[in-house]
């Protein structure tokens, strides 16, 4: 029974996944109209045949800028994950193996940092570094680091007191080999997982910050920008906040489904 | 007592050691703050007077202990962009950023927790699975967008608050209350459904564990064995988790001040870095960062209290 | 008192017990019977998966949510326990049936001092008492458990205490009540050895005092013998034999009782008439053969010397800039192996036996003293088979490790090795191709002595190496290290607790107790007339 629910849990997720994947692919290829392409006699339409989620204010397309947003977004989190779990993966297995006065002093930092809000992170970064898409990918892969650390270190602290590990130092292994080939495998279930979790952070932290106006710049649409410039239009035009709204719901929520399996 | 002595001694060094980092990632900017303040048309004799009166020709250590010596002592600094003690500017938001982060504590907590522990009874049961659902899907919301959602249902259909309306707490107490409800709920929703997953799975883990038995061996009642035995194991890890809630709360409050147009510290400092505005940037991170370790601090403290396996 | 005036006091019939997993069923217990005297005790012993523990939490009622009852009674006194409503069955429990576990750390609410977990058997069962009163008579429990005057436990936690009193303050509680049964589901199990004998005396004085039924449940055979005046024996979820424990030893008539008497080495050294027969009965003569066959081919060089060997443990400080205390854990060790013999080392949960056999083949770095070894790289074989072994990579990438990191060999020339190898151990082509799920703990070991066999080493450490297995497996294992030791002209070092698996495969054994090698004599000697006390104790606790 209780299998049985998890297993529709991860089936909707996965086709809520795919859904999105297809519409992010069909938007790299081809989208309806010009994103970008405004139209002074279409302002605020709501939505038709034509535009199935309705015009913005300046009479563009919502259904291609949401297309185009989405890329951003996926594009900001994916980055931001890969810079977050490789540089995070290397501290935490390093510092997890050989332990020692360095590790205390970076897990040290690594606790005090892990313990503020990302969102708070980023901004000291973006004030110091300026807004835009990469400074964005930087700041929050920075941010993100820790966290990979703080699980893999502790993955690697309990892994490499288990007798395979020494097994492996009887034949002979180098560290590195040990570290990386014999431990870094048995992490996997736990790397997944802390992949998927981080992936939903970033978008919604891109998300967060390109509505404060201080992530992605125009002319870039990202999905938590269309937000902010619907929000002044909410009571009017309420489609325009839904679309972009309900594709970050969805992505977040597919991803988190599938990840509790 | 030594624990909470140390304690105390060791949250006074992170607090120092966080301000000093506050103070140092403001001194790696790029460009010179005498000249952001003045604007680039200045003349180079405005920008040196100014650099001289600012204290930047200062070494970065003689800075950072004039700027905390200062602070303590209850001088923030002045702001570029209002022209006014940066010690005004935060003090007249810092009640509505408190408050909000207030209610919305509350509200998650006397939601959570009852919801928590039904979930956790009725495991797999209908009203679990619907609550899980629910919990689910919030958690997926950005708060920011959440907070657009309820401006529109409760603000634009219902008309329950006027969206955009700010009173102001000396003037009507509960009116105040009544408008901060709304974004208290948008930041609480989706933290509501973290901790009631949390503590589900806290739950039920305990329930899995040896002692369980035991007390059913002894003939308790499942309900007791719930409320006197699981429960207190089963929120040890739910008050860090809680810990963590709080200063995602802090976070969150800066959004939401930005969604229901509130002037709090969290607009304050959004426009701050917008504007290069870095005297109060740093005083509004400092103050939530202190918020953080103090938070920690006061969980480290409860742990105590409340675990006998690590007390000292 | 004879037979017909002994009251029955449970009986069970024709009990099932099982999983329904998607349709199908999976029985656990099958159609078993079986009576039990008030007062009596009565031991159920059975390999883990025999279906006992199970057996005891259906009569008690605490079945997990996916476990059920299929069919069949229980009778306590005059009443089916299957037939009582969830409210009439609460009251019986710990009031008149009431049950102690394995692990007394996991069974004792650990955010509740153990006075008030106590307690709390009265408040339920006992309502008309007054604070006073219960505190009394939870003060007298402990006292009776012999934990002290009761006042300094009684505020105690958990965590505070050591593993034997846990185990007593479990039995307070479970006797408290003066319960008609108690179910003890192997409870010295996680015990040392020397604790485990006082257990038992309290379980036995507890049942003489009180007239309370004992079901005693263990894997552990001499657990049995001594206290139990009557035993069942099970294997998959059948009962296959069962009657007087005197008899069972005597003249056991089922396969495998007879497979699990001959795993107890204190049937083969116990002088009384009993064993004898026993001896006679049981065919274990030709091991004894194999054994003594093999102690004339012991060489006369020694393979390993180790000389006055000190090994320290740095402690964990939770200040990075305290200074760290060093902690000994091994004193002064002196001793030697010959080439082709096998040293036992037998010593309790931390004796410092596995520290030994650690720094021997330079696992532990911080230590003074000689290690001569007189071979290439001592290899090392570990307890827990899941954890030696890397659990996400197939049996042969396990196996060709060794020789990839050794380098010298081609790819053919690695498979081959590997094939043969896994022909060796007594595993198939098809085994190579798994991952270490697939297989059972048996052939898991099997794997791990292969990697250390594949490395070409003529010392092999072996540190309690079948102590998660079954009996029935252990004797396998056993049997395989004999013959590989033959074919290939291996020395073993062999760490155990357990003094009867020491007793089956060791020319000689050292014993250890806090750190220190207290005795050294050729088997024989040692179970025959033990010199130090320690080893006299020892040798108690499993005679």
């Amino acid at each position: 029974m209780k299998a049985r629910y998890k297993n529709i849990n991860f089936i909707i997720g996965t086709v809520i996944i795919c859904l999105i994947l297809l519409f992010l692919l069909i938007g790299i290829l081809h989208t309806p109209f010009d994103p970008n392409e405004m139209n002074g006699a279409i302002k605020n339409m709501a939505p038709s045949l034509a535009h199935p989620f309705g015009t913005d204010n300046f009479g563009r397309d919502i259904l291609s800028r949401v297309m185009v947003g989405a890329s951003t977004t996926f594009l900001v989190a994916i980055l931001t994950v890969a810079i977050g779990a490789a540089i995070g993966t290397a501290v935490g297995a390093f510092t997890g193996y050989y332990g020692g006065w360095l590790d205390e002093v970076i897990m040290r930092i690594n606790d005090g940092v892990t313990s503020f809000p990302s969102i708070l992170l980023a901004l000291v970064f973006v004030s110091i570094i300026g807004p835009g898409k990469y400074n964005v990918i930087i700041a929050l892969g920075i941010i993100f680091v820790p966290s990979f650390a703080r699980v893999i270190r502790s993955e690697f602290i309990s892994l490499k007191q288990m007798d395979f590990v020494k097994n492996a130092k009887l034949m002979g292994a180098s560290d590195l080999r040990i570290m990386f080939v014999h431990i870094l495998p048995n992490t996997k279930p736990i790397l997944v997982s802390a992949i998927t979790i981080g992936f939903n952070n970033a978008v919604l932290a891109e998300a967060g910050m390109s509505y404060l106006q201080l992530g992605v710049q125009p002319p870039d649409a990202s999905l938590g920008r269309m937000l902010s410039e619907a929000q002044p239009y909410l009571m009017n035009a309420p489609w325009y906040a839904m679309a972009p709204g309900i594709v970050i719901i969805l992505t977040v929520l597919g991803v988190s489904l599938v990840n509790e399996q | 007592m030594k624990y909470i002595m140390k304690r105390i001694y060791t949250l006074v060094i992170t607090l120092f050691m966080v301000s000093f980092l506050t103070f140092i990632a403001f001194q790696v900017i790029p460009g010179d703050s005498a000249v952001t303040s003045l604007g680039t048309n200045a003349t180079e004799e405005a920008i040196d007077a100014l650099r001289e009166e600012l204290g930047l020709n200062e070494n970065v250590l003689v800075r950072f202990f004039t700027w905390i010596g200062n602070t303590l002592q209850g001088d923030f600094g002045k702001s570029f962009q209002y022209e006014l003690p940066v010690k005004s500017l935060v003090g007249d938001r810092m009640p509505v950023t408190l408050w909000l982060s207030l209610l919305s504590i509350i509200i998650i907590l006397i939601v959570s927790i009852p919801l928590g522990i039904l979930t956790a009874k009725k495991e797999g049961g209908f009203i679990d699975r619907l609550i899980t659902l629910i919990t689910n899907t919030s958690m997926a919301i950005p708060p920011f967008f959440l907070g657009m959602i309820i401006t529109l249902v409760f603000g634009f259909v219902l008309k329950w608050f006027i969206p955009g309306r700010y009173v102001n707490p000396s003037d009507n107490f509960g009116q105040f209350i009544r408008f901060m409800i709304f974004p208290a709920l948008a930041i609480g929703i989706p933290k509501i459904a973290m901790v009631v997953k949390f503590l589900r799975s806290s739950v039920l883990r305990q329930l899995k564990q040896d002692y369980v038995r035991t007390a059913r061996s002894k003939g308790q009642k499942e309900n007791t064995i719930l409320y006197r035995h699981v429960l207190k194991n089963a929120l040890i890890p739910v008050i860090t988790f809680i810990a963590m809630v709080i200063a995602d709360i802090m976070a969150g409050s800066i959004i939401i001040e930005q969604v229901f147009g509130l002037p709090g510290l969290g607009r304050l400092l959004v426009t701050s870095i917008s504007n290069r505005d870095y005297p109060v940037v740093q005083i509004i991170i400092l103050y939530i960062a202190a918020v953080v370790v103090i938070v920690n601090f006061i969980v480290d403290i409860l742990y105590q209290y409340i675990d006998p396996r690590v007390r000292v | 008192m004879t037979h017909s005036e002994r009251k029955v006091l449970l009986k069970v019939e024709h009990l099932t017990t099982g999983f329904v997993n998607k349709g199908e069923l999976a029985k656990v217990v099958d159609d078993i019977s079986f009576y039990l005297e008030k007062g009596e005790i009565l031991g159920i012993v059975g390999e883990s998966g025999s279906g006992k523990t199970m057996t005891a939490l259906s009569i008690m009622g605490l079945l997990s949510k996916e476990a059920r009852i299929l069919g069949g009674s229980i009778a306590f006194e005059d009443r089916d326990l299957l037939k009582l409503s969830g409210e009439e069955f609460r009251k019986l429990k710990g009031n008149q049936i009431s049950m102690i576990f394995q692990e007394p750390m996991t069974s004792l609410n650990p955010v509740m001092t153990v006075g008030r977990q106590i307690e709390e058997m009265l408040l339920l069962h006992e309502k008309g008492l007054s604070e006073k009163e219960r505190k009394e008579r939870t003060m007298e429990a402990l006292r009776e458990a012999e934990l002290g005057n009761g006042e300094t436990i009684y505020t105690k936690y958990p965590h505070q205490l050591s593993g034997g009193m846990r185990q007593r303050v479990m039995i307070a509680m479970a006797m408290i009540c003066r319960p008609k049964l108690l179910i003890a589901d192997e409870p010295t199990t996680a015990l040392d050895v020397t604790i485990q004998g006082t257990i038992l005396n309290l379980i036995q004085s507890m049942n003489q005092k009180y007239g309370t039924a004992v079901i005693l449940i263990s894997h552990d055979l001499s657990v049995i013998k001594k206290i139990c005046a009557r035993a069942l024996v099970m294997q998959d979820g059948v009962i296959v034999e069962q009657g007087t424990t005197h008899e069972l030893f005597l003249n056991p008539r089922n396969d495998y009782t007879k497979k699990l008497i001959a795993a107890m080495p204190s049937v083969l050294l116990d002088q009384r008439e009993i064993t004898k027969e026993v001896e006679k009965k049981v065919e274990r003569t030709d091991d004894i053969e194999k054994i003594e066959a093999i102690t004339k081919n012991i060489g006369i060089d020694n393979i390993l010397e180790v000389n006055h060997l000190n090994v320290y443990y740095e402690e964990v400080t939770q200040n990075i800039l305290a200074k760290r205390r060093k902690k000994q854990v091994v004193y002064d060790a002196t001793l030697h192996m010959r080439r082709g013999e096998i040293l036992g080392i037998v010593g309790e949960s931390g004796s410092g036996k596995s520290t030994i056999a650690k720094s021997i083949v330079g696992l532990i770095p911080d230590r003074d003293g000689a290690i001569v070894l007189n071979t290439v790289k001592p290899q090392m074989v570990f307890q827990d088979p899941y954890g030696s072994l890397n659990p996400v990579k197939r049996v042969d990438w396990i196996l060709e490790e060794p020789l990839k990191l050794a380098g010298g060999y081609s790819k053919k020339e690695r498979k081959e090795k590997v094939a043969k190898i896994l022909k060796d151990i007594g595993l198939q082509e098809k085994h190579g191709r798994r991952f270490l799920s697939q297989l059972s703990g048996g052939q898991r070991q099997r794997v791990a002595i292969g990697v250390a066999l594949i490395q070409n080493s003529k010392l092999i450490v072996l540190d309690e190496p079948v102590s998660a297995l079954d009996v029935t497996v252990q004797s396998q294992i056993l049997e395989l290290l004999r013959s590989l030791r033959k074919e290939y002209d291996l020395s073993y070092l062999f760490i155990s607790h357990d003094l009867n698996v020491i007793y089956l495969l060791c020319d000689r054994v050292c014993v250890m107790h806090q750190g220190r090698i207290v005795e050294t004599a050729d088997m024989r000697e040692l179970f025959h007339s033990p010199k130090h006390p320690y080893t006299k104790k020892l040798l108690e606790a499993v005679i």
